[in-house]
């Protein structure tokens, strides 16, 4: 290939022939802005991010669609491409969902909410799981980026949640098809592609079908090159972005494949494909279920022996002393041990060493997954066993069906999961695997990998090689004292012990179709322990999901359930008791199913005739999203109200209510009894943007000013409702007392200037609460020197003696549990009727 | 049998999980007697004609006649015989503390070991309920008379069984979701499983007792209310449950957490069921519960299986502990660390806003004070820190001012009770009448379920008669 030169800035760059222009400046470390551009990518041209100056060329060509020439000059900066640059960032910030980027709050919101919400709809960037490695954000910083002359347009699309994994959000996609090339790419025939035209183009599957009805194979692929929050995985999107990543290799099938694991905290929270091309394809497996196994809830993480009343967990120290002490009693041919073929080489290696110079017996077997079948080999093991001819086992999975569980006398199980060998082991050692190990594995194409050791294993937990050399050693048999799996390998070698045949490939390949993915792991059947494989798989206890379905009937019943603005939900539900005698300011408390938590919603709108309360939330987590997928005609489990004390009714003068978020719907019947009471009620109504704007109308009605402020300036005044007050202070507006509600953040700020300029202000607590009557003291808040509960003292309380950081500390204590509980089933699409309604107006 | 046989058979023993195995999981701990151990225990009892275990009983139950049943092997009738007197015995079977009541009473217990009365009042119970032979007593003519219980605690639970009875309709109003009160949101499984208190309270809905949940009188409802809409009298048993904090520096960090909180995500919400439950459970490495009584022993033995390590704090010495014997027992068989005579100063926090250690005094014993244990006095210089990441203070609840705040002419005391006359539990609104911890401050299952007997009988006869007289002796209240 030859060799050209060519003048980038002013330097003299080296490239070869065939190489873009783009391609030329990254070799020489110059750097050009891309959205579209990915390396393992053709060149594509559609963001025009790229684009130069080349002398004795006509406009601004995209630099990764022109190739380099010899002798050519290139300018990637200029005023005029800058320029450029910027209005192509803004075009398409306009179209994703972006008023955090003109706010003028943000740096104080991003210290005081470093991650992200776990949101539902992503509406604006502090509500996206991808803000931390968001390509288009970290452009728009660069280009420092803070005002829009265009507008910012929400397209209202639904989320897609159908499907096993992924969530897919397209109202954030900037059209760059990086997904659907690398989908063509890798699978040939790609999943997904560009769909309809002009502003409604998007990217989709054809006739828009879920992907499980298409030959998607769930690679995450798409996810992983998104330079958005458009596509995410389920599992892993809220725990941020991973703190580095380990390329290793996956064991669960004879595949071997390599993949990257994404740490975070020392979990390993995702995988990827170790490179964006056909040859590192990965399945499903490999990339969602792996993390979701080691991170299981089922997961064993303690050892533990039997005493006479069952097993009992032990330490590390005393389950190997108690397996050594059984194990000597069964030397010889009773003894067999059943490993799996997901162990590494060293592994096997160690585990033959033991049965063979411990026990010193033949009984060595391997287990296999075959389809939906698991295979015992040689098959003379399992026949021994059965026969009564072994009497103590060692087994590395939940292999054997009970009848031959039966038949042993001694059990020693090392598994990660419960297992039917629980039952009667004397012994269970958690095991460390996947991620949490290193070694070798010789996969299908006779090709050795490596695993590497990337996530911490939970406390105490060792791999299978250790855990039997520590028993060998306890036995006093010498030959185990090994530190590494390396110096196991090395006495491998040495023995000549590593002439292995290579497994045999799975037919059909994983990789090929869903329908043959790998279905157990350690004899456990994956789709048990990850419940997004229902998908593909049936599990073996179909009752639970039964259980999930039924709804009991109670007084509860809702009547209306609507999407007022994205990610906001009002629901109205019968609850006469509580619609009777419920005040401006109180609160409820709502359990949506049996096994729900008890949240605390305020009471947004009431109707003492037809004895209806309404409750407006935003999706935000695992509870609201229970309340917020709930459907007229439905029921709630549980709701108990009014709780709280109601604001104080009374002729102030001039009352500001002022509200966000959920805190908008909250207002209403404390600005509406305001103005009842004789006051000039001013309502200031705060949202991100103009399409987060709602019920306008209802305060309109209720008030004698409404005052409408966006982050984004797209409606009203541009900032936040500390903005609307000091316009009204400053246009001469005396306010007597305002009422504050909505996010904590935005209460704090308001708290700040109502001190600055001494208003009252009175401010809507929502603290994590669990019985809202002054019993659990959950919601206690700091009130300058007192400590009140929010739930019997409040919800209002004054916002001028708040300590609003430990209230911010407090409402974070269960941030780590709070993401493990967000559900990882796919959710149906929302019915016709129940899409998401922008309220204009 | 003569008695001196009977003397010599020794107390059995009831079979009980290993300590070791019980500390991680929330399986009850006591496995119960079988047949042959509640026969041979029931061959204890001497039947004295003159039963002074009966005088120790807060709500009279027949023991004597209980027992002779079990002996004749007619554990259903013995049952039975308890139910007359006492509508939840498979809960007080467990959670009494029989050792300062009945037990302390028992003749046998002056030379030797008192008969077990609690484990054969459980063992009883039990069996009726995993027989299935439910028996549902004869009830009364219908009264046309309507009871409001507010609160479905103990002593709630005790007044509508006895009113429903007599022939009156009796509503129970709960706040919670789940009927039971500190049954079911204090004392954990492993104490008092759930599944019985269900039973218990579905025996009640057998009976014709209405139960509304989700239901908060003095919000949704006030008495005054309930008074003018329908109900001749109203019960007031709404506990005890506003948490009493120290008030010492530190005690609204990340990680502090009241023992009505710490025991509730548990218990009523089943937090040890995340994610499958959506409550989030508490995890800790090293938990410092704070207090003596039996709800310190119940948090710090939840701590235990919520996976940490857990440390009582108590200023006191062991004598003063207010918990039974048997919870400190179970405790420290489990592994809990007890630190007496000391007392935390404050809890400090990192820069977060979490707990990482509390600071303590150590503490030494004074003259006797007014609850006449003797008062524990710090020691200058002594104090100390424990690292920790949770601190659970378990140090007491006040009444719940809810009911009081809500009803203008309900009298309160000082410390916020309500004021009622002893011996008939009236309060000092007509037809109103109140028992359990919300008159005494925070006290036992079955003293408030002793109180509801009273009440029961008191709001019985104002009903029938308009209205209440006092007792010619005082009802024997157990301990003098």
């Amino acid at each position: 290939m030859t060799e050209i030169q060519l003048t980038i800035e002013g330097r003299k760059v080296k490239a070869k022939e065939g190489d873009t222009v783009l391609e030329a400046a990254q070799k020489a470390g110059i750097k050009i802005p891309t959205l579209c551009a990915h390396p393992a990518l053709e060149p594509y041209g559609a963001c025009r991010l790229c684009i130069v100056e080349i002398e004795g060329m006509r406009g601004y060509p995209t630099s990764c669609t022109t190739p380099a020439a010899e002798g050519m000059v290139v300018k990637t900066v200029s005023p005029e491409i800058i320029e450029l640059r910027k209005n192509v960032i803004k075009l398409m910030l306009s179209g994703h969902t972006s008023p955090c980027f003109v706010c003028l709050h943000r740096e104080s919101c991003e210290k005081y909410r470093p991650r992200s919400f776990k949101a539902g709809k992503v509406t604006r960037c502090v509500f996206c799981s991808n803000r931390d490695t968001c390509e288009l954000r970290m452009l728009a910083d660069e280009y420092e980026i803070n005002d829009l002359e265009v507008p910012i347009i929400y397209k209202n699309l639904e989320v897609e949640q159908i499907d096993p994994f992924m969530d897919r959000d397209y109202n954030l996609c900037i059209l760059c098809g990086r997904c659907a090339r690398i989908c063509e790419k890798i699978h040939e025939k790609g999943t997904i592609d560009f769909i309809n035209r002009g502003k409604d183009a998007r990217i989709g599957t054809a006739f828009n079908r879920p992907h499980t009805d298409t030959d998607c194979r769930f690679c995450g692929a798409c996810v992983d090159i998104c330079p958005t929050g458009a596509m995410s995985d389920r599992f892993a999107k809220w725990y941020g972005a991973p703190d580095w990543v380990q390329e290793s290799t996956c064991v669960v099938c004879p595949l071997g494949c390599s993949l990257n694991f994404k740490i975070k905290d020392g979990k390993a929270i995702g995988a990827s494909m170790s490179a964006f091309s056909r040859e590192a394809r990965i399945c499903a497996i490999g990339r969602f279920v792996l993390p979701q196994l080691l991170n299981n809830p089922a997961r064993r993480l303690s050892h533990q022996v039997r005493i006479e009343d069952g097993l009992i967990e032990a330490s590390y120290k005393e389950a190997v002393e108690r397996a050594a002490g059984i194990l000597e009693a069964y030397r010889g041919d009773q003894f067999a041990l059943i490993a799996h073929s997901g162990a590494t080489r060293e592994e096997i290696y160690i585990l033959k060493k033991f049965t063979k110079e411990v026990m010193k017996s033949d009984n060595f077997a391997l287990a296999t997954a075959n389809g939906d079948k698991l295979l015992i080999q040689p098959a003379s093991v399992l026949d021994a066993i059965n026969r009564g001819k072994i009497k103590a086992l060692y087994s590395l999975g939940d292999f054997i069906d009970p009848i031959s569980i039966e038949k042993l006398e001694a059990i020693i199980v090392a598994d990660l999961f419960p297992s039917r060998l629980e039952k009667t082991a004397d012994v269970f050692l958690a095991a460390a695997a996947l991620a949490e190990t290193d070694g070798t594995f010789l996969n299908s194409q006779g090709k050795v990998k490596t695993l590497k050791a990337a996530a911490t294993p939970p406390e105490n937990l060792f791999p299978d090689w250790k855990i039997v050399c520590d028993i060998a050693k306890k036995m006093g048999v010498s030959g185990f004292g090994f530190r590494t799996t390396g110096g196991i390998l090395k006495e491998m070698k040495k023995r000549k012990a590593i002439d292995q045949e290579p497994p045999l490939s799975p037919e059909p390949s994983p990789l090929e179709h869903v329908d043959s993915l790998p279905q157990f792991y350690r004899g456990h059947r994956l789709s048990d322990l990850v419940c997004a494989l229902e998908a593909f798989m049936p599990p073996e206890e179909i009752e639970k999901k039964k259980e999930r379905e039924e709804a009991e009937e109670t007084p509860f019943r809702i009547i209306e359930k609507i999407e007022i603005v994205p990610n906001t939900h009002m629901v109205t539900i019968q609850a006469p008791v509580i619609a009777q005698k419920c005040q401006p300011g109180q609160f409820v408390i709502a359990m949506v199913g049996r096994t729900s938590e008890r949240i605390p919603y305020t009471i947004s709108d009431f109707d003492r005739k037809s004895g209806t309360i309404t409750l407006v939330t935003l999706e935000l987590g695992r509870s609201s999203r229970e309340l917020a997928n709930t459907r007229a005609g439905e029921y709630l489990a549980h709701l108990t109200g009014p709780l709280g004390k109601p604001v104080d009714v009374k002729k102030y003068g001039t009352v500001v209510c002022a509200g966000g978020c959920y805190g908008v719907g909250a207002m209403l019947p404390i600005a509406r009894a305001m103005k009842q009471a004789g006051n000039r009620v001013i309502c200031i109504e705060e949202a991100a943007s103009h399409y987060l704007l709602h019920w306008k109308d209802r305060l309109s009605a209720n008030c004698d000013e409404l005052v409408i402020v966006t982050k984004d300036g797209s409606e009203g005044l541009k900032g936040g409702v500390q903005e609307a007050i000091e316009m009204l202070i400053q246009r001469g507006e005396k306010i007597d007392q305002a009422y504050v509600i909505g996010c904590t953040f935005m209460m704090m700020l308001v708290s700040e200037l109502a001190k600055k300029h001494g208003i009252p202000t009175q401010t809507a607590m929502n603290p994590l609460m669990l019985d809202g009557t002054g019993m659990c003291g959950a919601c206690r808040v700091s009130v300058g020197e007192a400590t009140k509960f929010a739930c019997v003292d409040g919800p209002f309380l004054d916002g001028l003696k708040i300590n609003w950081i430990e209230l911010m500390q407090r409402q974070a204590a269960f941030k780590t549990e709070e993401i493990e509980a967000m559900p990882q089933e796919p959710v149906p699409m929302h019915e016709p009727g129940h899409a998401c309604l922008t309220a204009k107006g | 049998m003569d008695p001196k046989e009977r003397k010599k058979i020794p107390r059995q023993k009831m079979p009980e999980q290993d300590p070791r195995r019980r500390r991680h999981n929330f399986e009850e701990v006591p496995y119960g007697f079988t047949e042959e151990l509640a026969l041979t225990e029931a061959k204890r009892c001497l039947k004295c004609k003159k039963p002074l275990c009966m005088t120790g009983c807060p709500v009279n139950i027949r023991i004597p006649e209980f027992i002779k049943l079990i002996e004749e092997g007619k554990f259903i009738e013995a049952a039975w015989k308890l139910k007359e007197q006492n509508s939840l015995p498979a809960v007080t079977g467990r959670v009494c503390p029989q050792e300062s009541q009945c037990e302390s009473k028992c003749i046998l217990g002056k030379k030797g070991e008192p008969v077990a009365i609690g484990r054969l009042e459980r063992f009883a119970a039990d069996f009726e309920r995993s027989a299935g032979k439910i028996k549902l007593p004869d009830i009364s003519k219908p009264t046309g008379k309507k009871v409001a219980v507010i609160g479905a605690g103990p002593a709630g639970l005790t007044v509508a069984g006895d009113l429903i009875k007599l022939g009156h309709q009796v509503t129970i109003f709960e706040a919670l979701h789940e009927p039971g009160g500190v049954l079911v949101y204090g004392i954990p499984e492993f104490r008092l499983p759930k599944e019985i208190v269900r039973f218990e309270v579905d025996y009640l809905r057998k009976l014709g007792v209405e139960i509304k949940t989700d239901y908060v009188v003095g919000k949704a409802n006030t008495v005054d209310e309930l008074l003018r809409n329908g109900f001749d009298a109203v019960f007031i048993g709404t506990g005890a449950g506003l948490p009493i904090f120290m008030n010492i520096p530190g005690e609204n960090l990340v990680g502090v957490y009241s023992a009505n909180e710490y025991l509730t995500r548990s218990n009523l919400m089943k937090a040890f069921r995340f994610p499958e439950y959506g409550t989030a459970p508490i995890r800790s490495k090293k938990v410092i519960t704070i207090g003596g009584g039996n709800v310190a022993m119940d948090s710090a033995r939840t701590a235990l299986r919520l996976g940490a390590e857990s440390i009582i704090v108590y200023r006191r010495s062991r004598a003063e502990m207010p918990a039974r014997a048997e919870e400190i027992h179970h405790a420290e068989e489990e592994g809990v660390q007890i630190k007496i005579l000391t007392n935390p100063v404050r809890i400090i926090g990192d820069e977060k806003g979490k707990v990482k250690s509390i600071e303590c005094i150590k503490m030494k014993l004074g003259e006797p004070d007014a609850s006449g244990r003797r008062r524990p006095i710090p020691i200058k210089g002594s104090e100390f820190i424990i690292d920790c990441d949770t601190v659970v203070p378990a140090l007491g609840n006040r009444p719940n001012p809810l009911i009081p705040m809500t009803t203008p002419d309900l009298k309160t005391t000082r410390w916020g009770t309500l004021e009622c006359d002893p011996d008939t539990l009236e309060t000092s609104k007509k037809g109103v009448f109140a028992g359990g911890d919300i008159v005494t401050g925070a006290a036992t299952v079955i003293s408030a379920m002793g109180a509801g007997k009273v009440a029961a009988k008191s709001i019985h006869e104002y009903l029938t008669t308009g209205k209440v007289t006092k007792p010619e002796k005082q009802t024997p209240k157990g301990e003098k």
